[in-house]
C-alpha cells in the first residue's frame, strides 16, 4: 500500500479532527473524502462521529437549561439600580 | 428615534446580558462583573447612542466588547496555544499510537467503545457528570469549548472574539472534544 493511503487508514487523530470540523460544515472536500475512506476501515472513528454528535446535542440541552437557571439576584439588581440612579444625579 | 431609559435597564436587560456573559465566560462572578461594567460604560457613553439600534442591541454590543477585552487581558489565546503546544506529545501518547507503522491510531483502551444508548435515564444525574467533565478540561481550553459547544455561534465569530486563527481554534476544539468524550465514556456511558 502506498504511504499516503496507509497514513489515512491509521490516522485517527486527523480523522477525529475532521469530524469536529465537519459538524459545523467546515471540512473541505478533500477532508471529507479522507474521513470517508478512513471510516471504511475504522469502527472506533465511526463510533466517535456518532458519539460526538450525541455529545453536541446534550451540551446544547445542558446550556439551555443553565441559561434558564441563572439569574442575577434581586439584591445585586437593587445595588445596580442604585448605582445607575446615583450616576444620573451626578 | 429611540431614547434611553436608564432607570429600566437592570429590570429589562440584567438577566439577558448575564445569560450572554455567562455563556461566553462560563464563570458567574466574571459574568456579573462584565454586566455591571457594561451598564456603567453605557451610562458614561450615553451621548454616543444614536438611536439607530435598540437599547438592547446597543448594550449587547458594549457587553461583547467587554468580553473581548476580558479575553485579551487574560491573554486567553496565547495561553491556550502555549498549552496546546507544550502538551501536544503528551496528549498524543495518551490517546494514540506512536509506534511507526500505526502511528495516529487509537490505543486499545482509548478507542471509542459502543455506548448503551438508553443510558441517560436521569438527566439531572447525567448533567452532574457532564459538569464534572467540563470542570476537568484544562482551563485554557474552556473558553473555546464553551463558545463552540454551549452556544450555536459560528466559528468565524468565535475566532474573532477569542483572537485565534482558524487552525489553532480547530486544534483546541478537537482536543477538548476528545477529552470530553473520553471523560463521559469513563464516568457515564460505560460505568456499570
Amino acid at each position: 500500500m502506498s504511504y499516503p493511503f496507509k497514513k489515512i487508514i491509521f490516522d485517527c487523530k486527523k480523522a477525529t479532527l475532521i469530524v469536529v470540523k465537519l459538524e459545523v460544515g467546515q471540512a473541505s472536500f478533500a477532508e471529507r473524502m479522507q474521513l470517508w475512506y478512513h471510516q471504511q476501515f475504522c469502527n472506533p472513528c465511526r463510533q466517535f462521529q456518532k458519539q460526538s454528535a450525541h455529545i453536541n446535542r446534550v451540551l446544547l440541552t445542558y446550556s439551555r437549561q443553565q441559561e434558564a437557571l441563572h439569574k442575577i439576584s434581586p439584591t445585586l439588581k437593587a445595588i445596580w439600580e442604585k448605582q445607575i440612579s446615583d450616576f444620573k444625579k451626578g | 428615534m429611540n431614547a434611553l431609559e436608564t432607570e429600566k435597564w437592570v429590570a429589562r436587560y440584567a438577566d439577558y446580558l448575564f445569560g450572554i456573559a455567562l455563556l461566553k465566560t462560563n464563570d458567574a462572578p466574571t459574568a456579573q462583573d462584565l454586566v455591571q461594567d457594561t451598564f456603567l460604560s453605557a451610562l458614561r457613553a450615553q451621548e454616543t447612542f444614536q438611536g439607530l439600534s435598540s437599547e438592547k442591541t446597543w448594550l449587547t454590543t458594549i457587553l461583547n466588547n467587554k468580553i473581548i477585552d476580558f479575553y485579551r487581558k487574560q491573554s486567553t489565546a496565547r495561553k491556550s496555544i502555549d498549552f496546546i503546544i507544550s502538551t501536544q506529545s503528551l496528549f498524543e501518547r495518551e490517546f494514540f499510537e506512536t509506534e511507526t507503522g500505526k502511528a495516529g491510531h487509537w490505543l486499545r483502551h482509548t478507542a471509542p467503545r459502543n455506548w448503551n444508548a438508553d443510558h441517560e435515564v436521569e438527566e439531572s444525574e447525567f448533567f452532574k457528570i457532564l459538569e464534572g467533565c467540563i470542570g476537568k478540561l484544562p482551563r485554557t481550553l474552556v473558553p473555546a469549548f464553551v463558545a463552540r459547544y454551549l452556544s450555536e455561534r459560528d466559528s468565524e465569530e468565535i475566532c474573532k472574539e477569542l483572537e485565534l486563527t482558524a487552525s489553532n481554534y480547530w486544534v483546541i476544539v478537537h482536543r477538548a472534544k476528545v477529552l470530553m468524550r473520553a471523560c463521559l465514556e469513563k464516568n457515564w456511558f460505560l460505568k456499570s
